[in-house]
């Protein structure tokens, strides 16, 4: 065998780059379509706000802010909004500061400790039909009043809670409670601990909590439909529009909520940072 | 060190249980002080659209009472509500489906009703009640429980511009069915509505009372159909967007959507098929336990009168179970509004209660995931 028929002939590196090329192609396409199919429906619902068309859909008849006046003016939709914003800072107050006082509970041990957690946790796992069949059954017998601030403040707090613990759990778990040690062992009292040391230390945590409470709140509605009484929150109302009217106003409702997640969300953005400088 | 020793978290116990009681007390108040409620407010559940534009405004005059309506559901939703413990006192007056509703809330006997025995002098217009409605008025030992106060039915709805409507074909419930329009139907998700349409299209005199071998087949029947629809819709916004938008030619739909359709000016109409459209009402009951159960008799009484009954149609589609919600409107407005079922020149079918309905459920559960 001849030098020249042994000498292997170079790697073809150039040819590996079209290969290269083309996975990098599918990843940019794939990422693309992903991107796409998760917004593409939300810039479409803020196209279909402002179409002066009395449907829900294409084509596109022109640029309107009827929809927005119409829903920022009907006593009904604003009144629902307002009742939801109230209705999830109050649940979101109640369950992040239950699921705090809860997170410093589980920080210790005691006896069925897993189990508790487990039934803290037990609201995640029921689905809204059945919670919400349960709910108008145990008010029913406990005969308490239907309402806002009665039973769908109960029945959000008790949505909220299972998550609030499981967002500021975590933070409480992983503090050096050797900081709290060293406070008390120079004197500081329990609550002085508490609001020096530990409050300064989990407060992002509590805010991002607060903020994930107040969302879930804010969009809740198989389980706030039976037990709210006459009154209504933003979703159950848009639930009555929907099943007995053409509401072409709906994608502008959408919008108004999505400002009002995204805001929510900014908000929190905008605290945590400030408190980790 | 104290808590240090324990292994606590540096919150003593009385200042957990402090800000407990806080808590506590911050989220009860509002309960201990009760609901905000008007004394002559009338809690009422019903359909919302027989409660829109000026009829709220009527109801309320003439009953001098301030109307809470909580959102309404469906009829199901209305004897969950009133059963549930605690029902019978949650609400003044309910309006359900008059067929569906008549079983579980009179009870097996005299005594066991959830609601009051309706007060006849205070709803001086329940003579007005249509003879083609009065079997609909439900008394028990000569008292009084239910009044009929508003009706509708349910046709296939379509849009003039693609189907014709001057044909045998469309004047049926075929077009929901056959291919002729394949691909743009769209089907109601309700179990007894579908069956008991399917059921007359089959030629079943008495849709109603399937069961066994006779309602597997209808169910075979819509499962072999189902290729040619285009959906099934839910609410009556995702039913009146399907049509206005052209996505399907014909749907089932009851009354309303198409009133809605029309208001805003869409080329779209219903049949008035061959084997009948499906006829119901809708019952006015006081849950025994009611508050305002003289408020809520005058609201009764109300629906019934002329300036209700006469506006009903025009604002929501649904009719008026009152003789004086036909004087004042034209012979064309009559049959285009459906009043000819009450004089026999539109041929209906009441859209009874099956008896065997959690079978129908059943097949219908089955029609939808094939």
């Amino acid at each position: 065998m001849s030098a020249a028929a042994l000498a292997v002939p170079a790697p073809a590196a150039p040819r590996r780059l079209p290969a290269e090329q083309l996975r990098r192609l599918a990843l940019y396409a794939y990422a693309g379509a992903f991107f796409v199919f998760l917004y593409a429906p939300i810039m479409l619902l803020v196209v279909l706000s402002v179409n002066d068309s009395e449907v829900i859909g294409l084509p596109f008849r022109g640029v309107t802010g009827r929809w927005y006046e119409y829903v920022l003016t009907t006593p009904e939709l604003r009144d629902a909004l307002l009742n939801s914003f109230a209705l999830g800072f109050a649940s979101a107050a109640i369950a992040t500061a239950l699921a705090l006082m809860m997170a410093m509970g589980f920080r210790r041990d005691f006896p069925l400790k897993g189990l508790l957690m487990k039934i803290v946790l037990l609201p995640i796992l029921i689905p809204g039909i059945v919670g919400s069949a349960v709910f108008l059954v145990f008010f029913g017998y406990l005969g308490v009043p239907f309402g806002l601030w009665t039973t769908a403040l109960m029945v959000h707090v008790t949505w909220a809670l299972p998550f609030a613990f499981l967002t500021i759990f975590p933070r409480l778990h992983g503090f050096d409670r050797g900081l709290e040690e060293a406070a008390m062992d120079l004197g500081a009292p329990p609550m002085m601990v508490f609001r020096r040391i530990l409050l300064p230390i989990v407060r992002p945590g509590i805010v991002a909590t607060f903020l994930f409470a107040f969302t879930l709140s804010f969009d809740e509605f198989i389980r706030t439909f039976l037990v709210i009484g006459t009154q209504r929150t933003i979703p159950v109302h848009l639930w009555t529009l929907i099943i007995d009217q053409m509401a072409p106003f709906l994608p502008a409702v959408g919008v108004v909520i999505m400002v009002v997640s995204v805001g929510v969300s900014l908000a929190g953005f905008a605290l945590t940072p400030r408190e980790r400088s | 060190m104290r808590n240090a020793k324990h292994g606590t978290s540096g919150i003593g116990r009385r200042d957990f249980l402090k800000a407990g009681a806080a808590a506590g007390i911050a989220a009860g108040l509002p309960w201990l002080a009760g609901p905000a409620r008007a004394a002559a407010s009338i809690d009422v559940v019903m359909v919302n659209a027989a409660i829109g534009g000026p009829l709220r405004a009527v109801l309320e005059t003439a009953s001098g009472g301030k109307i809470n309506d909580a959102p309404w559901q469906s009829t199901t939703d209305v004897v969950s509500r009133l059963t549930a413990p605690g029902g019978t006192g949650r609400y003044d007056l309910l309006i359900a489906g008059s067929d569906f509703v008549r079983k579980p809330i009179m009870g097996p006997k005299p005594g066991s009703e959830l609601v009051a025995p309706l007060d006849p002098k205070a709803i001086a217009n329940l003579s007005k009640v249509s003879e083609a409605f009065k079997g609909d008025i439900i008394e028990r030992d000569g008292k009084v429980f239910m009044v009929p106060v508003f009706w509708g039915f349910d046709s296939v709805l379509y849009n003039t511009e693609a189907v014709p409507e001057n044909d045998a074909f469309t004047q049926s419930w075929a077009p929901l069915f056959e291919d002729k329009y394949a691909g743009r139907i769209a089907w109601y998700d309700a179990a007894h509505q579908m069956i008991m349409a399917a059921g007359l299209h089959l030629g079943h005199a008495k849709p109603e009372t399937l069961d066994g071998k006779d309602l597997d087949e209808v169910v075979k029947f819509l499962i072999a159909r189902k290729k040619n629809i285009r959906t099934i819709w839910s609410t009556f916004a995702q039913g009146t967007n399907l049509l206005a938008t052209g996505e399907v030619v014909c749907l089932y739909g009851p009354i309303p959507v198409r009133a809605e359709l029309q208001k805003k000016g869409f080329k779209v109409t219903n049949a008035w098929p061959k084997e009948g459209v499906l006829s119901f009402s809708h019952a006015a009951f006081v849950p025994k336990d009611s508050k305002n159960a003289a408020a809520s008799s005058a609201v009764i009484n109300a629906m019934l009168g002329k300036d209700y009954a006469g506006q009903v149609t025009k604002v929501s589609g649904y009719l008026s179970t009152s003789t004086e919600g036909t004087l004042d409107i034209s012979a064309e407005e009559r049959k285009r509004f459906g009043y000819g079922v009450l004089d026999g020149s539109t041929k209906h079918h009441g859209l009874s209660f099956p008896p065997a309905i959690a079978r129908w459920i059943e097949g219908w559960s089955r029609v939808k995931s094939a």
